[in-house]
């Protein structure tokens, strides 16, 4: 369920940004991080929950500043920026190997290991945590884009950036605002969804699959798509790994991403594709 | 010039080992070699038709698993498992292609992405039959059984001769697909594929050749590499390895016919030449890799070319 | 020749083309004419193969081939140029003209290049990058492109878009060397007086539907058209 966020997070840069950030699931990685250094400084982890987000988001920025605005221009072929965050992965990835080394850290969380009982379900904390926090930033989020002048720019750029630009909308502070929200929401994921596993320098390329799973079942670019997505990645994912073959597991997620590709490019609630 | 420049890449490939003393230096030219094959291959698809093709390290490691498998399930090692591996290399092409090829842009990255992850758990999870998560060890040295007795390629010397052997064969293939008339039509899916399908190109019908082409070739490289190297691990299909591909390719020029040889050549060289900095290594790697695609995204050759003109272009203003 | 009968496409909840039929003779130069968003692109994109019909059939000489891709299509005669400037703008001319001729199996790709060259004024510009050449010249290589393919059916998205009348004068005077080859063509415009002078009939459409057809003179005297296109006034 935390992977929602992060299929937010890409789903924003693709929508808006239109580029697809291979190295989202470092920057998942890097809240995580993040989370642990603070918690192993003594922060309380709730805390993390607030100060991750805030600062991944402006690594965020920085990349969009410094390295996909230089792409922008014309001559340059439209992957270079793709190629770019996948030169970012591997930087990032190193640099955590380098920083961290690759065994796997835990993140402390006292109240992730309680159970509460909420109408005859016993819930993990952590679990219920995850819930509460994503349902109400993905809330904020939606009536962010629908109920704000900067969430009606972004949702103007992401449709059309020359008329934007042309209406008087600073779409340079809309791709900075963008990439700030996006990676803020992979990092938050990776502080929420952490204590239950563990955190080191290879996981980012697995959570980033499963971002990009579930932002193609449920449509690049749509917000909505992204939680449909995430609650159908869930569903088969559980259900395949009690019924079928636990090891794996992860594999569903791809095979599903191939079906609907095939058959539903667009995912459930994407934006329509040309012919191709 | 291209005949006198190829006469000279001859001979130099041909006659390097008498040079070479090492076997590191050994190991690196035929790693090069078969990077070199890796980044052509590749390139067919990503720098000729435009598609980013991101599996790509899917056929270089089906090829090595498919040699792996015949020789350590039947025993065998020769010219056969070299055409098992690009049968059945092209054959997984066809099927991902089917319905990968009629997708564009970033949904074809990821499908082929999400091959090449579902093939390493597939590995991974194959028990006995692949091997596991160790891999397949005890490949054996590739040996020609026929007429003319059994001949085993056991030293670097026999494995490098071979490498080259693909190397010319594949820049060969490649030159020749790329000046015909499937190359234009390639060039054209490039650049317009709107257009190119209204005169009456089949866009399917020529990415999917050169889907093929790119896996096949990929596919041979992978035996060649399981035979030399003796075994293969899930780590084949790692992402470093497709990044490492696709790096090649970008670095050295996409699009160009020498680009991916000197991508290939670079990305060999450069971690034996960093060496001494075994943890950065990758960082350093990824740095490069950044520099070159914001500030040469020609590639390399792309870089040299630009620079020639310049300097032809001053020399005839001064006269 | 090309036979349409009752051509339908709906995109979600909008139907762009509503129960269309007409028919092209050979050698005909048919016009479609109509405000913008009535649908005359999405009726050369249903035709071509570049969109799939919802609805209706599409015959060439008594062969249905509704729904077939474009290359399909250009095989059998049928190519188009597009509303939007659309070439393989880092090659030259000549290098633009060759991949038109794509389907030409014969071995000799630059047959017949310099005949199209010389009828559309391009002669002179063959060796240019296309991307460097004034917009007026692009829509020419277009054009060429097109006629490289060899085309029997020729369809042309707003060929004479953006040109001024001497231009558009000049354009007339080239198609009608096309003409010569026994092409038929249909194309789609708004440029009235083009339209007129290179038409031999006219089909009016109005959000999908065709609201009138015949010879250039009588239709636009309409006062339909005059409405759609002019709001209450007189065309003069």
């Amino acid at each position: 369920m935390g992977y929602v966020l992060m299929a937010l997070g890409l789903t924003l840069v693709f929508g808006i940004g239109r580029v697809i950030n291979f190295a989202h699931g470092e920057l998942y990685t890097l809240g995580a991080f993040i989370a642990v250094v603070l918690v192993q400084a003594s922060f309380p982890y709730l805390s993390t929950l607030l100060i991750a987000p805030l600062l991944a988001g402006i690594m965020g920025m920085l990349i969009e500043r410094l390295i996909i605005r230089k792409m922008r221009g014309a001559g340059t072929s439209i992957w270079a920026p793709f190629l770019a965050t996948l030169a970012l992965l591997v930087i990032f990835q190193s640099l955590y190997l380098i920083i961290f080394g690759p065994d796997p850290h835990i993140l402390q969380n006292s109240f992730g290991y309680t159970s509460i009982d909420l109408f005859s379900l016993t819930v993990m904390g952590q679990d219920a945590l995850i819930a509460g926090v994503s349902i109400i930033v993905v809330a904020a989020l939606i009536w962010f884009m629908h109920h704000t002048s900067y969430g009606a720019a972004m949702r103007a750029v992401s449709q059309d950036r020359d008329t934007a630009l042309l209406m008087g909308v600073d779409v340079n502070a809309i791709y900075a605002l963008t990439w700030y929200l996006g990676v803020a929401l992979a990092a938050l994921a990776g502080v929420l969804v952490t204590p239950e596993a563990t955190v080191d320098p290879y996981i980012g390329r697995i959570v980033l699959l499963k971002g990009i799973t579930i932002v193609i079942v449920g449509g690049l670019g749509s917000v909505e798509g992204a939680v449909l997505g995430g609650l159908m990645l869930g569903l088969i994912e559980s259900l395949a790994g009690t019924y079928v073959s636990p090891s794996f597991k992860d594999g569903w997620g791809y095979a599903l991403v191939i079906l609907v590709l095939v058959f539903r490019p667009r995912g459930l609630l994407g934006q329509q594709l040309r012919r191709g | 010039m291209t005949f006198v420049a190829t006469l000279v890449g001859l001979t130099i490939t041909l006659t390097i080992p008498l040079w070479v003393q090492s076997n590191f230096y050994m190991y690196i030219l035929i790693m090069g070699a078969f990077n070199a094959v890796l980044a052509i291959s590749l390139n067919l698809m990503l720098g000729y038709i435009g598609e980013k093709s991101l599996g790509h390290a899917a056929f270089y490691g089906i090829g090595a698993y498919t040699a792996a498998m015949i020789s350590s399930h039947f025993g065998l090692s020769g010219p056969l498992n070299l055409l098992a591996a690009f049968v059945v290399t092209t054959a997984c092409a066809a099927i991902i292609g089917i319905p990968a090829l009629r997708l564009r842009g970033p949904y074809f990255a990821i499908v082929t992405l999400g091959f090449v992850l579902i093939l390493q758990l597939l590995v991974l999870n194959g028990g006995s039959f692949t091997g596991g998560p160790s891999g397949l060890p005890g490949v054996k040295r590739l040996a020609w059984t026929g007429i003319g007795g059994p001949y085993v390629f056991s030293t670097d010397i026999q494995y490098y001769y071979a490498a080259i052997a693909l190397f010319w064969i594949a820049l060969f293939v490649s030159i020749a697909a790329v000046n015909s008339k499937m190359g234009r039509a390639w060039l054209a899916i490039r650049e317009n594929l709107d257009l190119a399908e209204s005169i009456g190109i089949n866009a399917f019908y020529y990415k999917m050749i050169a889907f093929l082409m790119g896996a096949g070739l990929a596919g041979l490289v992978g035996a060649l590499y399981a035979h030399y190297i003796g075994f293969v691990s899930p780590r084949i299909f790692d992402t470093w390895t497709n990044v490492l591909i696709v790096a090649m390719v970008i670095i050295g020029g996409e699009g160009t016919i020498i680009g991916p040889v000197v991508g290939g050549l670079i990305m060999t060289a450069l971690p034996e030449l960093l060496r001494f900095a075994e943890g950065y290594r990758m960082l350093l790697y990824g740095l490069f890799l950044l520099a070159v695609i914001m500030f040469a995204p020609q590639g390399i050759v792309g870089l040299v070319a630009d620079a020639w003109h310049k300097l032809k272009a001053r020399s005839n203003v001064v006269r | 020749m090309l036979s349409v009968e009752h051509l339908r496409k709906k995109f979600g909840g909008v139907v762009a083309v509503d129960d269309l039929s007409f028919d092209i003779a050979r050698g005909e130069v048919l016009g479609l004419i109509g405000p913008n968003g009535s649908g005359k692109t999405t009726v050369l994109n249903l035709i071509t193969g570049f969109n799939e019909p919802s609805g209706g059939k599409v015959s060439l000489e008594g062969k249905d081939i509704t729904g077939k891709p474009p290359y399909a299509l250009a095989k059998l005669g049928i190519v188009r140029t597009f509303q939007n400037t659309s070439l393989f703008a880092r090659m030259t001319v000549l290098e633009n003209l060759r991949i038109g001729a794509h389907l030409n199996d014969s071995g000799k790709p630059d047959d017949g290049l310099d005949a199209i060259l010389e009828e559309l004024d391009l002669a002179k510009h063959q060796h240019a990058e296309a991307k460097s050449l004034a917009y007026g010249v692009q829509r020419r290589v277009e054009i060429a492109i097109a006629l490289a393919a060899r085309p029997e059916l020729l369809l042309l998205d707003e060929p004479a878009a953006g040109m001024n009348p001497e231009e558009s004068g000049e354009l007339v005077e080239q198609l009608k060397r096309v003409l010569a080859r026994k092409i038929t063509i249909i194309l789609v415009d708004h440029n009235m007086r083009f339209v007129t002078r290179i038409c031999n009939r006219l089909i009016l459409l109005n959000r999908g539907q065709k609201i009138a057809e015949g010879v250039p003179e009588e239709v636009l005297r309409l006062p339909q058209v005059i409405e759609i296109y002019l709001g209450k006034r007189r065309y003069a």
